[in-house]
């Protein structure tokens, strides 16, 4: 603090209070164990190939149910295919659909949520009673109704969760801005002139988007469980894909001399969930921290 | 006298409530001329933080306006449809907030949220912005300034806070500054340093301010005229000299005494006893009538109205006239 600046007539502030506060800060264990979980998760859904030999999709029919161990090291199902190959391939899957599946509700929710909130009035009303209807109604009866009436597929998922789950993030943004369009740093930016979309993108987004984050996270592990649910049901990704639902599925028939195959996918969807909630709690923390 | 800076005419605010309409202002009126500091003081609830958003048009929902008029440059404001308004009042009327923990953008560098005006309003180039940013953050003393404008808020003291927040407010150089207990927030020494630095930037710029506050020191160092407002009307109004060396109505009065005297450590803190009249009823007498010292049983209807009591100030009081005589009654009582 050597710089010599010229204030005439007003006395200098404390210069202890001054100091710039640094900029590090560590990560707290919780965003890392979830950072960790994730990352494993989705080095194994990328690197799949690199990973097992089989195909998920290869078939070894002479070699069907095979235990574990031996050339299959999580052995296969009654169709011979590779189980690890199948859970690896099905990583992909659906993480893919999982995230998919919770972008879209995200942008479509937070956007409606955001501008409602500001606008207020009829608008607002509308939106919210929808979102009652909506709310109304189990999760899963929703998802489910609307997956049967357009049919199993992918892209029909996304419809189906996207129509149901924007209502959380359009509640969770909405409340958010009802409370920082009151703040004073947004009335000062109306004062000035300042225009709508930026008070909208510049002032309230940055400062409401937080807790759509963090729910976001374990939307992903509903989705994913949705995901799940519906393979289950045969609603899902069509066959022959391999989808840990589809697998737990399948493997339920075997379920008492050959539990792995139920187990493993099982295991997998609850490290999934795990490493997601944790980063969802740890991303919490670290905003709390400032 | 040219035509006042701002005029407020009659204002009336309604607050709808579960209970009924709270009727949080019931016609203020007063006028900045240019260059002029008026003080604007009463306690919690009394309106003046109302009559303050009701200017910007700023009002919390659901409060509104139901009659009067704002009138900036002699142009009334409250008739023209929104967007025109925002413009016509943002162009010379600019606000100091009171909590500069609030009335900055946390995610947002200091620089960038001094700057978001100018480009908005006066169209400033980015860097142009920026450099002006950087200029009025030196203006308002904060040293360093460069380095600063790319602090965020939780960087910075509360007294540096404050200090941006009296920037964002010149950043379009306004001719008027509303200031919302702009220091009520800070301790008693920062507090010092930003009304010298209130003070200084109106010697510079010739800026007229309006100050709400409940702080009557604040007032007394920083005015030129003062309005007490109480239960959402203006009860008493002149310069500074006249209302605080003999006040004309006996809240004015009554708000003085309370004032704690730093010569004798060991008196008693004197107080307005009992509180301001619920406003969702109809207002037939004199609202301060119950907390009077001088209360009379005559005092009540009809409500007093603020008529001239000699030399330019103004008073509402049934009994102006015993005035001079009411320190001497205290004394008795006391």
């Amino acid at each position: 603090m050597t710089a010599v600046v010229e204030r005439p007539e007003i006395e200098p502030a404390d210069p202890a209070v001054l100091v710039v506060a640094p900029r590090a800060r560590r990560i707290n264990p919780t965003l890392l164990a979830g950072l960790i979980l994730l990352g494993l998760l989705l080095a194994a859904a990328v690197f799949a190939p690199l990973l097992t030999p089989y195909g998920p999709t290869t078939q070894d029919l002479s070699n069907s149910l095979a235990p574990l161990g031996g050339k299959h090291l999580l052995g296969t199902d009654q169709l011979g295919r590779d189980t690890l190959s199948r859970l690896l391939y099905g990583a992909r899957t659906d993480l893919r659909v999982g995230f998919l599946a919770v972008l879209f509700p995200f942008i479509i929710g937070s956007v409606l949520g955001l501008v409602i909130g500001y606008r207020g009035g009829l608008i607002d009303t509308l939106v919210m009673r929808l979102v009652d209807m909506v709310i109304a109604f189990p999760f899963y009866v929703l998802v489910i109704a609307l997956v049967f009436v357009l049919g199993p597929g992918t892209r029909n998922i996304y419809i189906a969760i996207t129509a149901v789950g924007w209502v959380a993030y359009c509640r969770i943004v909405r409340g958010e801005v009802l409370v920082a369009k009151q703040q004073e740093y947004t009335l000062a930016a109306r004062a000035g002139g300042v225009p709508t979309w930026r008070i909208l993108l510049r002032h309230l987004l940055p400062n409401v988007i937080v807790q759509a984050v963090v729910y976001s996270m374990s939307d992903i592990v509903l989705s994913i469980l949705a995901i799940v649910t519906l393979g289950y049901l045969g609603l899902g990704v069509p066959p022959p894909a391999p989808d840990w639902g589809s697998m737990i599925a399948d493997g339920q028939q075997f379920l008492l001399d050959k539990w792995w195959l139920t187990t493993i996918p099982g295991v997998a969807v609850v490290i999934t969930g795990l490493g997601l909630s944790l980063l969802g709690d740890g991303i919490v923390e670290r905003v709390k921290q400032t | 006298m040219s035509t006042p800076l701002l005029q407020v005419e009659d204002l009336h605010i309604d607050v709808p409530t579960r209970r009924g309409l709270l009727h949080a202002v019931r016609g203020v009126s007063f006028q900045v001329s240019p260059g002029e500091a008026l003080g604007l003081v009463g306690e919690s609830g009394c309106g003046k933080s109302l009559t303050l958003r009701a200017i910007l048009d700023l009002l919390p929902h659901p409060a509104e306006i139901v009659r009067g008029r704002v009138l900036v440059d002699g142009v009334d404001v409250t008739a023209l449809p929104r967007a025109a308004r925002r413009k016509a009042v943002s162009a010379s009327i600019s606000m100091v907030f009171q909590d500069s923990m609030t009335a900055l953008n946390p995610l947002m560098r200091i620089g960038e949220q001094i700057a978001e005006a100018p480009m908005a309003r006066l169209g400033y180039s980015h860097t142009a912005a920026r450099q002006r940013a950087v200029d009025l953050l030196k203006q308002v003393g904060v040293p360093d300034p460069d380095r600063r404008a790319r602090a965020y808020p939780h960087q910075l003291s509360g007294g540096l806070r404050q200090r941006v927040v009296i920037a964002i407010a010149l950043s379009c150089e306004p001719r008027l500054l509303l200031c919302d207990e702009p220091t009520t927030a800070l301790d008693v020494t920062i507090q010092a340093q930003v009304l010298q630095l209130l003070q200084g930037l109106r010697r510079d710029s010739d800026l007229a301010m309006l100050l709400v506050t409940h702080d009557l020191a604040v007032v007394s160092e920083t005015c030129d005229r003062l309005a007490v407002m109480y239960a959402g009307r203006v009860v008493e109004d002149g310069t500074i000299g006249q209302l605080v060396l003999e006040p004309r109505h006996p809240y004015t009065f009554s708000l003085l005494r309370s004032v704690p005297d730093p010569e004798q450590v060991r008196q008693r803190l004197l107080t307005i006893p009992g509180s301001p009249p619920d406003l969702v009823q109809p207002v037939g007498s004199c609202p301060f009538q119950p907390r009077c010292v001088f209360g009379k049983p005559d005092c009540g209807q009809p409500e007093p109205a603020l008529v001239e009591v000699g030399g330019a100030r103004h008073s509402a009081c049934h009994h102006v006239d015993d005035a001079r005589s009411w320190a001497d009654t205290v004394q008795v009582h006391a």
